[in-house]
């Protein structure tokens, strides 16, 4: 196959995903024992709660694809949620809820090459409960047991 | 002389960029952190409830209980020059103040798995360009022209009561 060929087949593949894709995915990691706990459901242990939080995070996407002000789900939860709890003095966020502008890939295309000097509005936006564990441990997943109780010094 | 002349020339260009670069960058660092709007109530019921309030939670609670109903509030209000916020669209009012009141007018004594959203928060950046442009517009035409936003937060809930 000649050099022009493949170069056309590639162009063709490329148009044919991004026309075709109609599923948007975005993901956020939430490493265990850093940081405040984060959960979409409730937790089992005894609480304070320390009130209802919500943070809306805007920006745009230039050429389509360049997230300006980190509008995304991974940013949302890392440098926008999990520092409010912290600065609350939580130890929890829980019934998390959250929502991010999503495009479709043909989309955001669009946005690159004929409409490059429109920008794309783009949101984040999270809403929990913050609370404060009342039991006097450490935070860890909602559905472990507490530690073992020191036994008390022989003295 | 000449030289004189053009390399003092040259080093006041060159601090022209940096203090322009600088500027930029923390123009830059302030439009970022002007780019989040939170908002929050103050605290809801804990776990465990000792208090005689009405019970309020995001999430459920281990006392048995019955399902009287489920709610749906909307708070409306304006906020007017990106400053002065009037009416009800605020997250406490309308949990632990209007949810809670229809709560009680069904007969309940809690509502949990309480879900709300502030549907149209306004971040720092938006407040000030609506205060700057109402500041704007009043001294051109003399009239006052402040801009006005609708502002609506929903809350939703399950109302129960508890059966001991």
């Amino acid at each position: 196959m000649t050099t022009k060929r493949m170069a056309r087949l590639a162009v063709a593949i490329f148009c044919m995903m991004t026309v075709g894709a109609c599923t948007v995915i975005n993901t956020a990691v939430i490493q265990p024992g850093r940081g405040p706990l984060i959960t979409s459901g409730d937790v089992s242990r005894p609480y304070q709660s320390l009130g209802l939080v919500q943070a809306t995070r805007r920006g745009v996407l230039l050429f389509g694809f360049i997230d300006v002000v980190g509008t995304d789900l991974q940013y949302g939860f890392n440098e926008v949620l999990t520092p409010l709890v912290r600065r609350m003095g939580g130890d929890a966020a829980i019934n998390v809820r959250f929502h991010q502008t999503q495009y479709l890939p043909i989309t955001k295309v669009l946005f690159v090459i004929p409409f490059f000097f429109i920008p794309l509005p783009t949101e984040f936006t999270v809403t929990a409960e913050v609370i404060r564990f009342t039991d006097g441990g450490a935070s860890w997943a909602p559905n472990q047991a507490p530690p073992p109780a020191q036994p008390p010094s022989v003295e | 002389m000449r030289r004189w002349a053009r390399t003092s020339l040259w080093r006041r260009v060159v601090r022209v960029v940096e203090v322009m670069r600088f500027a930029g960058v923390l123009g830059a660092l302030v439009a970022l952190t002007a780019c989040t709007a939170v908002v929050g109530s103050s605290p809801l019921s804990g776990r465990p409830d000792l208090s005689n309030r009405m019970f309020l939670s995001t999430g459920g609670t281990t006392r048995p209980h019955r399902t009287i109903g489920f709610v749906q509030v909307t708070g409306f209000g304006n906020e007017v020059a990106g400053v002065i916020d009037i009416g009800d669209a605020q997250v406490d009012s309308t949990v632990r103040g209007a949810l809670a009141d229809a709560a009680v007018r069904l007969g309940g004594q809690g509502v949990i798995n309480i879900e709300f959203l502030d549907e149209n928060p306004r971040t720092p950046a938006e407040k000030g360009a609506s205060f700057a442009n109402s500041v704007q517009s009043t001294g051109r035409h003399g009239q006052p022209e402040v801009e006005n936003h609708w502002r609506s937060v929903v809350a939703y809930g399950e109302v129960i009561q508890f059966t001991q």
